[in-house]
């Protein structure tokens, strides 16, 4: 009832029941503040239908309290998703000292944080994508929100609602050897918005996919779920579209991933492509 | 929308309406007002607490007039009016469609900035149950939810509740920060 009404969805008497609580009753507006807090989440993390997205849309995003609370869940989700990689490494070194005796411990801990400063810096020095952690993953938040809205469902087998001209439709083929193989390469001209990238499956065997983005030297820059298998030209396969703004010239890779029941995924194939602009 | 502030004999009238006990009529004041914000939030109005305002003061300027004859509870009246106003705002300010910041990885890298520390500033109980809450996704993120609630010996609604708050403190933190910074940048002295 509580996300009904915060979508919109239920009737005029469910709504009114529902707001008249709410001049009444404290612990029921703590408990649709949290819940408007999820949808918020949800959106964010694009787990909304499209039309759950375009009813969110209307009645949250229209108000600058309410893009900054998305905006606010947006950072959150990247902080906590940047923190859920770093701990891996400093807890298996935790473990990996705690299994030593005392004398060994010390010079193998020395040589270890060594390593790991060494690898901080030449991660820092590289470039990639950018030279901050901070700064990646507010461009990765960003490029997520965009890649839901352009492929939320409904969206990704049907028309976007990009004028003619402004989608490049292209296949792709996973590689069956990495860097070998036959060139898959994107052209794009200037007016292109969206590249609508039909990626071809081997073998269906998951309801849905999840594709990553990834650079050439496989830095991970994005990644969406939800992509539903269909069938196009006798093949079985997911369609992506990928907002053209976002590449600029050069390799990139798509990894897809099966999605299993609570929500597990499992490699499917790498997806090499070379994006040109024309 | 016209405005017009009211009178202390109209707000006491208002009160005296809401409850004959001093003390409880000023929790459901408190109640009516803090219900009428959200109320107009979740309409997507951008002045919530204005609109809130403006539908307590149309109420008390009237409740001499309709109290004596009035039945039912009085907060049902106080919605009645809220809907109209609603309905005033719509006309004179129809919602703006969405779209996305421009530049919106520089907010989004400020906003991080801010984060970082404010998260830093919670009890280490905290900050675990907020990072944790919020890890995992789908069916890995219910799993973690269950054992946070068996944990912790709370439903899954109190739970919710308890990181709801720990997330309103936040929020408050990083608009702090996100105001701290912009104030040294327009002295000059941030970078």
């Amino acid at each position: 009832m509580i996300r009904g009404f915060l979508l919109g969805t239920l009737d005029e008497e469910q709504q009114e029941q529902v707001e008249e609580r709410l001049l009444a009753d404290a612990d029921f507006r703590r408990e649709v503040r949290a819940a408007r807090d999820e949808l918020f989440d949800e959106y964010a993390g694009a787990a909304l239908s499209r039309e759950e997205r375009e009813q969110f849309e209307r009645r949250h995003l229209v108000t600058e309290e309410g893009r900054q609370k998305l905006l606010f869940a947006m950072s959150l989700r990247a902080h906590v998703a940047a923190r859920a990689e770093r701990p891996g490494l400093l807890s298996r070194l935790w473990r990996l000292l705690r299994a030593q005796r005392f004398g060994v411990a010390l010079p193998v801990a020395a040589v270890l944080l060594l390593a790991l400063a060494l690898g901080v810096w030449k991660l820092r020095g590289s470039g990639g994508p950018t030279d901050s952690p901070r700064r990646a993953s507010a461009e990765r938040a960003a490029l997520e929100l965009e890649l839901a809205a352009l492929n939320s469902e409904g969206q990704g087998a049907a028309a976007t609602d990009a004028p003619p001209g402004a989608v490049l439709p292209a296949t792709l083929v996973r590689h069956l050897v990495r860097g070998g193989g036959t060139e898959q390469k994107l052209s794009v001209a200037g007016g292109v918005k969206v590249l609508r990238v039909y990626l071809v499956l081997e073998a269906d065997r998951y309801q849905s996919y999840r594709a990553v983005l990834l650079t050439g030297e496989d830095a991970e820059l994005a990644a969406v779920g939800g992509l539903r298998p269909h069938e196009r030209d006798g093949t079985r396969g997911v369609t992506l579209n990928l907002p053209a703004h976002a590449l600029a010239p050069g390799d990139y890779q798509l990894r897809v991933e099966g999605v299993a029941a609570r929500g597990a995924t499992a490699p499917v194939g790498l997806y090499p492509f070379r994006l040109v602009k024309e | 929308m016209k405005k017009q502030q009211i009178t202390q004999k109209e707000f006491d009238g208002l009160l005296a309406w809401l409850d004959a006990d001093t003390e409880r009529a000023g929790e459901k004041y408190e109640s009516v007002r803090r219900g009428l914000i959200d109320m107009f939030v979740y309409r997507g109005c951008n002045d919530p607490e204005e609109l809130a305002d403006e539908t307590i003061n149309r109420v008390a300027r009237k409740v001499e007039k309709i109290a004596p004859t009035y039945e039912g509870d009085p907060r049902r009246y106080f919605y009645g009016v809220a809907k109209r106003l609603h309905q005033e705002y719509l006309k004179q300010r129809p919602p703006a469609a969405w779209s996305p910041p421009a530049a919106m990885s520089d907010e989004l890298e400020r906003r991080l900035a801010c984060l970082d520390r404010c998260i830093g500033q919670l009890t280490a109980e905290n900050r675990e149950l907020v990072l944790l809450y919020y890890r995992d996704q789908k069916k890995a993120k219910i799993d973690t939810r269950k054992e946070l609630c068996a944990r912790l010996n709370m439903t899954s609604s109190a739970l919710r509740v308890r990181v709801h708050r720990i997330r309103d403190q936040l929020e408050r933190c990083v608009r702090r920060c996100l105001g701290e910074a912009a104030g040294g940048n327009e002295s000059g002295g941030m970078s």
